[in-house]
């Protein structure tokens, strides 16, 4: 177990920069999240963690250790593929030796750790089965079992669940999570399903173009996201923005003022999420004022089960708010629409940094 | 696809008329006593019994198997050994395939002929190589060790369908395996003993296979063509003497009954083989 800490790391495909002048500091035990969506270099953040790719520029650090030029075996981390990556000619038991076996351990020593660890991820059974015959999320916990075997001083895991079926993957989240917090291992997990980062995460690292947007906890980066990429790409349905201009001490798009004046002035883009977009008559609701209201059209009912998500047209451009099930306007019908002041993110359309 | 079965038609009457039709009038001729000059009489099983004495018959199956038992596991490990290094694509990598395959395509008794010019002792480059290295020369490749050496050692350059197999099944095994095996510290050794080989097992003994029943056949042309079956017999091999038994000796009930005498043989070899990967499975996974 050790603290993990990247300084001002970078890394290039050729010409391509995938990794750019990244910092981050992860605590002992902590289980931090990579969120990004594909391309935006988080598999790499990873791959220079354990040494696949060589770090050009910066260092990495495992505890007061500077691994940056030691070869992938002498960093001690250990590390799930996406596609598991296990030996398909060896038994669950052997791959999960393997490091041992080609560290030359003593026979005992490697059976006792391999029964240690299959009895953790509770895959004892399974030590003599092929790969082949195992199910995905079985396949998924040997893999985990083959990382942790050398007990590293960080887990590195890379997309694990998204070869698995949604309920499998709900079902081994909480696996996972259970037994990053008892084995309190520093953990590094990257993904591109901001559900699971919100859900898992101590902490998470929003990464755009190998750069990154926002470190901070779930809900800092759910309430107070700091720019508008990761206000659109956290949560699910994204943040509506619209186009508006701050001044006279208000925000206002389309001849109406919808919030006391934030630090910007001129043109801006006003974030607000489905669930604060207050629609008159809907319990969940805060209560709509007469004025400052917007006028809208229904135009689709999305029904999610336990809420409802309504795509609005109005005067501000398409919107989308979120009710209760039993309130369900037909298509084509009128409703008043308000946002809540104090729930609004205004970002600069230049930067698109998030503003006050 | 009812109607597609009709394309088999022209493979499947090929493979009748060319292979199995003849193949079967060969076993009927080696029950009888034949030289093309009147018709066929019956004669059971003289030529066997004839084989069952014939020295040179043992000696030639001998030949057959002591190259077979040397050239196959030699051309499966070049192929092997130049496969792995030319699998992962780098400059150059396209240039030295197409070097490896190329003597695999020149027609045999031209390869032959150059080999016979490379072996020379008088002349040849090979043993002016050697002597200009204070060794001996080629001279020791006329006796008959060094004749059978020699044909081996033309075999081995001649494996551009294993090398074109072992550089496609390398190339399918997935990065991540090795990358795992360099993260737990796996040495180049170990990656190959632990991962490359066992993955590649099956591929080497279907090659492995193929290339006993091709090399029983292989010997005809360099050795007809540098030491006619000499010296001493030391490279008359099964095919060659089969062909002279029946084209120079007009022996062709003979030559018939050994033909069919060698495909049992290669039959029960490749069976052997087969049999072999079947244990060799079980053992691997619990390596």
């Amino acid at each position: 177990m050790a603290t993990l800490s990247l300084r001002g790391i970078s890394h290039s495909y050729s010409d391509r920069p995938s990794v750019r002048e990244l910092t981050l500091d992860v605590a002992e035990g902590e289980f931090f999240v990579l969120l990004g969506p594909s391309g935006s270099g988080k598999t790499t953040v990873l791959r220079l963690v354990a040494g696949l790719e060589s770090v050009r520029e910066g260092a990495v650090m495992i505890g007061e250790r500077d691994v940056s030029r030691l070869p992938p075996n002498e960093r001690n981390v250990g590390m799930v593929f996406q596609s598991y990556a296990l030996f398909p000619h060896m038994t669950v038991g052997g791959n999960i030796a393997f490091g041992m076996a080609v560290r030359r351990r003593p026979r005992e020593e490697i059976a006792e750790r391999v029964k240690e660890v299959a009895a953790i991820l509770e895959i004892a059974p399974l030590l003599d089965r092929l790969p082949r015959e195992l199910s995905g999320g079985e396949r998924q916990r040997v893999a985990l079992g083959r990382a942790l075997v050398r007990d590293p001083d960080v887990l590195l895991l890379d997309e694990p669940l998204s070869n698995l079926d949604a309920q499998l993957r709900i079902q081994t989240r909480t696996e996972i999570l259970r037994l990053q917090t008892r084995l309190h291992i520093t953990s590094v997990y990257v993904t591109h399903d901001q559900t699971e980062a919100l859900g898992m995460g101590h902490r998470v690292g929003v990464l755009r173009d190998g750069r990154l947007e926002q470190v901070g906890t779930p809900q800092e980066v759910y309430e107070r996201p700091a720019t508008l990429f990761v206000a659109r790409f956290v949560g699910t349905p994204p943040m509506n923005v619209v186009n508006a201009r701050s001044e006279n001490g208000g925000i206002w798009a389309a001849g109406l003022r919808l919030a006391p004046a934030a630090g910007g002035r001129g043109e801006v883009l006003l974030g607000v999420r489905p669930e604060h977009v207050h629609v008159r008559g809907s319990r969940w609701s805060a209560h709509v004022p007469d004025e400052d209201v917007v006028p809208a059209t229904v135009e689709l009912v999305e029904s999610a089960g336990d809420q409802v998500f309504l795509t609005l047209q109005t005067p501000l451009g398409t919107l989308v708010a979120r009710v209760e099930p039993s309130l369900r306007p037909s298509p084509g019908s009128a409703l008043d629409v308000w946002f809540d002041p104090g729930r609004l993110h205004v970002f600069d359309p230049e930067t698109k940094a998030a503003i006050g | 696809m009812r109607r597609l079965r009709w394309f088999l038609v022209p493979v499947v009457a090929g493979a009748a008329f060319l292979v199995v039709v003849p193949a079967l009038l060969t076993v009927v001729l080696g029950f009888t006593h034949y030289d093309a000059l009147g018709p066929p009489r019956a004669a059971g099983i003289d030529n066997f019994r004839r084989m069952w004495s014939d020295p040179i018959f043992w000696q030639a199956l001998r030949n057959s198997l002591i190259f077979a038992g040397i050239a196959v596991p030699l051309r499966l490990g070049m192929a092997l050994g130049v496969g792995l290094l030319l699998a992962r694509s780098r400059r150059g990598v396209g240039a030295a395939r197409t070097a490896v395959s190329l003597p695999t395509f020149v027609p045999d008794v031209a390869y032959a002929l150059l080999w016979l010019w490379v072996f020379n002792p008088l002349y040849g480059p090979l043993g002016a190589a050697l002597r200009a290295l204070g060794l001996p020369g080629t001279e020791w490749l006329l006796g008959p060790w060094g004749a059978r050496l020699s044909i081996v050692i033309m075999s081995l350059f001649q494996v551009a369908e294993a090398f074109i197999v072992v550089v496609a099944v390398r190339s399918e095994i997935p990065d991540d395996l090795y990358e795992i095996a360099g993260l737990e510290g796996a040495s180049a050794w170990d990656t190959f003993r632990r991962v490359t080989l066992p993955l590649l097992v099956p591929t080497l003994v279907l090659l492995g296979a193929r290339d006993v029943a091709f090399s029983l056949q292989a010997t005809f042309v360099p050795a007809l063509v540098l030491y006619e079956g000499g010296p001493n017999y030391a490279t008359t091999f099964l095919p060659l003497y089969v062909y002279q038994n029946g084209f120079e000796y007009l022996r062709f009930g003979y030559a018939g009954a050994m033909t069919a005498v060698m495909f049992v043989v290669t039959a029960g070899m490749v069976g052997i083989q087969l049999l072999a990967l079947r244990r060799w499975r079980g053992v691997l996974a619990r390596a």
